[in-house]
């Protein structure tokens, strides 16, 4: 995809400041730039890499300092790459609204890179991932260890050439993840893999003083399936399930946006009814996302009854999911192009009186928590995180709008018709966990105002396009001319074929910017799938932000971050 | 030498290249049904229609010369739009069959409409025209109604076969292909048909709803079959060989294979396949490791002295052959393969179209590789003289000729490499699993001495593994080494102690092989 800067006859994102500066600070370091599907990558070489990221980062007219996502990809025997590897970085600049990827390509023999955990705090993650998966070897990275796969495990398993059935037991699983000072008398204890404060199958270990956390380190990976490597395997539609696995606390949403990032690839947009019931049901998977979060945080500070309380009004909402498309959590409703089929004639009813729902146990919940003495103590001044610090370890969504940055990626880069909604972007100014939660309750009724413009305004039409070489013809015409059922044939067994190339596509899901950097060759199965997930990035920062504080703190605060296993280890 | 432009490419092309031909090497789609690579053109589906510049109609790439100068567009509105139409006229009458047609997912019909079609249907059901269905002629199934009259089997049975069973009758609407009375399709090269049918109007009868074709991987291999040494595809899914199918090489088979090579892989995923070591003991036989089988072999190898014999096999890779070799000259004693006397046919044809008399894939490169040495005569007269101890067969040939049997009785112990089971193997003492042609990576040097590749396209059975290996386990086991841990390096080993061979390897090999000189009255033999 890169061409050389100086070869290209209109030089591609010439206009773009982020190029003038980059060519100005980097010289030579700048091999290559490509703009496509309104994608700014340039590529750099090995030396300039740190350079790069550092420029982009805190000159003042690049300001890219939202850390998107870092991963590899693997080019093996791949034409027109003479380097086997490649590392690439998103970024996005709050100010200039503007997203930004930065390419370096690596050779087999020696791949090796200069970390950007200092630039960026969330690299270390991800750096880490791209070591576990590609064997890229980070060099001055603190801790590169091994975070998706475990300990035991031989090889890289995104590498082209891993055999994908191969798999590694574990035998003896990591006793200690933190070193007790000699002679301490501080006492180790396990929080998970499997334990009822932890969303999910994850594992952090304290060293305690007294209840006091001295250090934290935290242990994922127990949910990881490689969605990725699926999808190198799988037809564009075929992943669209997977997708459900990510999140699965709003699962429709992940194929929302998945799909409009293969919509970008393809340049095939969905007819305008199909994104109006996409928006619909998006909103009110966040607000179900939403009062997951704040109901199981609360049920961790020993308070059951909100739970019950906001669970009525999703179970309103899994009805109306079921009314859809038959299925309450994993939907699999989207598809690339539009939904799988339209919604029953009484969408209308079902998502009023979802609506209802939600509007009354919201205002149950407020008058629960909202001015609860006992709740706002044990949320105000815990799990502070700063703008400055939000951005560089990648937060997004209610997370990093609690800490005062109001992106929002509905608001800043709007999809499926997002910009026709009037609504608001809530924020926080401490940035505590009493924020969080603030945040979320107001994006619940942010939220419901959307739906309820969507669906005054929904229009009629089909619910999927008509483009032949994406979209499945209809069943009638399957089963009744030959051109409709080769049609048919040809792309279940074929797929859709998108064009080579590459897009990072990213919505707002309901813990942030939801990315899926995708890597096209032309052929069925993508290249290369990269899932930006929320909560990775945001639960790197996790035993950062507990060290330090009380035992019982971090119970409080791993409950607002809305950890989901699912997305985290994917 | 013209040179033209097509889509804006300038292209200097040999003279007498047809646009199509030139198109296609460059890399631009046309698309077609009646024209082939390897047959006569004819010019009726007029589905290659592109634009040339100052020829006011469109042409058919297919049967235009490229001439110097010239504009071609294959791509452009009009050309597109013909090409449209012309399609949804071969659908016109088309039944609606992708579900029940073996051709779908390897359709020119299917692949067409997505390419150049996307339209939507005009005809209702009742208007289509009705033909024949399931017409067995055999080998091959016809389903005329899902015919598009290419015409391309009625030309591969009179210009490959000359056969000439299948010709068009009746005329217009509804026009179909036919055989005289429905006779079956006698000759051996049937196969073919359903090749060369672009839609599922002529299917295999062998390999009819067995499996979908997306479910298959494919495999670059060489058929085992004869000298000829046709280059293949091996049609394979969870291991199991589906199907062969012939890949193209102009120098050897061009775009086809005969019958009984087709029915090769038929052997490959059966229960009768060896698939452990066992050695012979007084109560019969025992299971045993492969190494442990390795182990007993080789102290009986160690024990014999100068009294031991080894007979390979012309059906093994050069690999295989190599390592025998090795192993052979390393532990001293007989070797040779000649079981029959397979050299004197190897070059024979068996008639005018593939198949040769030499029913083994690899004499040439047994031959290339030194192992015609003493005579497999000597080494029987000298077994029935009692003065082998011990006997390693690479291949159960030699047990197999009734006459060898009372000179092998007296040989104390018999090793045997063997991929499949049957009544011979009770002659022997132990007995080594061994893969097939289809399960490793290897080499064949075919009647040309065109050196071709074979890849693993399928895993061996159980225990069973690949000659070399087995070769060199025993190698080890008597003093020697191999150095090599793949067929590639053993290749490369075998490149360096044969004389010819010693500028290949498997990257020049590649996938349509690597002709070597012929001694001059070979080659006159050879000649096509």
């Amino acid at each position: 995809m890169a061409s050389a800067v100086e070869t290209a006859p209109t030089p591609a994102g010439a206009s773009s400041p982020t190029l003038r500066v980059l060519r100005d600070k980097l010289g030579d370091g700048l091999t290559g730039v490509d703009e496509w599907r309104g994608d700014l990558a340039i590529s750099v070489s090995r030396r300039a890499w740190l350079e790069a990221a550092r420029t982009l980062r805190e000159h003042p007219e690049l300001d890219y300092k939202l850390f998107l996502d870092l991963c590899g990809v693997d080019w093996l025997d791949k034409d027109g790459h003479d380097e086997r590897f490649e590392v690439v970085l998103h970024a996005y600049s709050v100010s200039h609204k503007h997203h930004v990827r930065l390419k370096v390509a690596l050779p087999e023999n020696d791949p090796r890179l200069d970390t950007l955990s200092g630039v960026y705090k969330g690299a270390n993650w991800f750096e880490r991932e791209a070591w576990d998966l590609y064997g890229i070897t980070f060099m001055g990275h603190p801790n590169l260890s091994r975070i998706l796969t475990h300990e035991e495990f031989v090889g890289h398993p995104m590498r082209k050439d891993y055999e994908t059935p191969k798999r590694h037991l574990l035998k003896e699983a990591k006793q200690w993840l933190l070193k007790v000072p000699e002679g301490s008398e501080h006492m180790i204890v396990n929080i998970g893999p499997s334990h009822p404060a932890m969303h999910g199958a994850f594992r952090v270990q304290v060293l305690l003083d007294g209840e006091t956390i001295q250090d934290a380190e935290a242990e994922i990976g127990y949910m990881h399936r490689n969605f990725e490597k699926m999808a190198e395997e799988r037809s564009y539609w075929q992943i669209i399930p997977y997708t459900d696995r990510l999140n699965y606390c709003s699962s429709f949403m992940n194929g929302h946006g998945y799909a409009l990032a293969v919509e970008k690839l393809l340049g095939v947009p969905a007819p305008p009814r199909a994104e109006a019931i996409r928006v619909i049901l998006s909103e009110f998977s966040r607000i179900m996302d939403h009062f997951i979060c704040i109901g199981a945080n609360v049920v961790d500070l020993g308070a059951i009854t909100p739970f019950f309380v906001v669970f009525r009004a999703r179970e309103a909402i899994y009805d109306l999911l079921e009314a859809c498309c038959g299925a309450r959590l994993t939907v699999s409703y989207v598809r690339i192009g539009g939904l799988a089929q339209d919604v029953p004639d009484n969408f209308d009813a079902l998502c009023k009186a979802a609506v209802v729902s939600v509007r009354d146990v919201t205002d149950q919940m407020e008058r629960l928590l909202t001015r609860n003495p006992i709740f706002a103590n044990r949320f105000r001044e815990i799990g502070v995180m700063g703008a400055e610090d939000a951005l560089s370890w990648g937060w997004a969504g209610p997370c990093l709008r609690g800490s005062g940055v109001a992106y929002d990626v509905r608001k800043d880069h709007p999809y499926s018709g997002y910009e026709q909604y009037d609504f608001d972007v809530p924020v926080g100014t401490v940035g505590d966990c009493y924020d969080r939660y603030l945040v979320r309750v107001a994006e619940i009724h942010q939220s419901l105002r959307i739906i309820e413009q969507a669906l005054t305004k929904l229009p009629k039409g089909p619910v999927i396009t008509d483009d032949k070489k994406v979209a499945l013809p209809p069943k009638s015409e399957v089963y009744s001319n030959i051109e409709a059922l080769m049609n048919h044939f040809k792309l279940v067994y074929e797929g859709i074929l998108p064009p080579s190339g590459e897009v990072y596509g990213y919505t707002e899901a309901a813990n942030g910017e939801l990315g899926y950097y995708i890597v096209s060759d032309g052929r069925k199965f993508p290249w290369r799938m990269k899932v930006r997930p929320p909560c990775f990035a945001i639960y790197a920062a996790f035993s950062e932000m507990i060290k330090g504080g009380m035992l019982a703190d971090a119970v409080a605060i791993i409950g607002g971050l809305n950890v989901i296993a699912g997305e985290l280890d994917r | 030498m013209p040179t033209f432009t097509i889509d804006g490419k300038q292209l200097e092309v040999p003279t007498g290249t047809t646009v199509i031909q030139a198109a296609l090497a460059a890399g631009i789609y046309v698309p077609y049904f009646c024209w082939h690579p390897d047959l006569p053109v004819d010019g009726n589906c007029r589905m290659c229609l592109v634009e040339i510049e100052r020829m006011p109609k469109l042409q058919i790439a297919c049967n235009t010369q490229v001439t110097d100068g010239m504009v071609v567009r294959t791509n452009s509105e009009k050309a597109a739009q013909a090409r449209r139409s012309t399609l949804e006229f071969l659908l016109v009458n088309h039944p609606i069959d992708c579900p029940v047609c073996d051709q779908a997912g390897e359709c020119y019909l299917q692949d067409q409409y997505m390419k150049v079609g996307l339209h939507d249907s005009k005809i209702e059901i009742e208007e289509k025209v009705k033909k024949r269905k399931v017409v067995d002629l055999g080998p091959i199934m016809l389903d005329a109604e899902r015919c598009v009259l290419c015409s391309r089997c009625l030309r591969y049975e009179s210009t490959v076969t000359g056969t000439n069973s299948l010709q068009f009758v009746n005329r217009g609407n509804v026009t179909q292909i036919a055989t005289f009375e429905n006779r079956p399709i006698e000759h051996e090269y049937a196969g073919n048909l359903a090749d060369v049918c672009p839609v599922g109007a002529l299917l295999s009868s062998d390999f009819r709803f067995k499996m979908r074709v997306w479910f298959l991987k494919e495999s670059e291999s060489v058929c085992p079959g004869c000298s000829t040494g046709c280059n293949i595809y091996v049609d394979q899914r969870d291991d199991v060989p589906e199907r062969l199918r012939p890949r193209r090489n102009v120098e050897v088979n061009k775009s086809w294979m005969c019958d009984p090579g087709r029915a090769l892989y038929k052997e490959i995923a059966v229960t009768s396949r060896v698939s452990g070591a066992r050695l012979k003991q007084a109560k019969g036989w025992k299971g045993t490791s492969v190494a442990a089988a390795l182990d007993e072999i080789g102290s009986w190898l160690k024990g014999s002295g100068n009294s031991v014999a080894f007979v390979a096999s012309p059906q093994a890779t050069n690999e295989d052959l190599f390592a025998f070799s090795v192993l052979a000259r390393s532990v001293g004693g007989l070797l040779d393969f000649r079981v029959g006397d397979p050299q004197l046919r190897v070059r024979e044809r068996l008639d005018q179209v593939l198949q040769r008399a030499d029913r083994n894939p690899n004499t040439q490169g047994a031959l290339d590789l030194g192992l015609a040495r003493d005579g497999v005569d000597q080494i029987v007269k000298r077994c029935a003289a009692g003065q082998i101890k011990a006997l390693v067969l690479l291949g159960p040939e030699l047990l197999r000729n009734p006459a060898n049997l009372d000179a092998l009785a007296k040989v104390p112990f018999i090793a045997v490499m063997a991929t499949h089971e049957g009544p011979e193997l009770d002659r022997v003492h132990a007995i080594l699993p061994l893969a097939m042609w289809a399960e490793v990576e290897g080499t064949f040097t075919n009647y040309q001495r065109r050196v071709q590749r074979l890849r693993k396209a399928v895993a061996a059975p159980g225990d069973a593994r690949p000659g070399w290996e087995l070769a060199a386990g025993l190698l080890q086991r008597s003093g020697g080494t191999l150095a090599a841990t793949s067929a590639r390096e053993v290749f490369a080993r075998l490149a360096q102690a044969v004389p010819d061979y010693t500028a290949l390897d498997y990257k020049l090999i590649g996938s349509t092989g690597r002709a070597l000189r012929l001694p001059d009255a070979a080659a006159a033999e050879a000649r096509v």
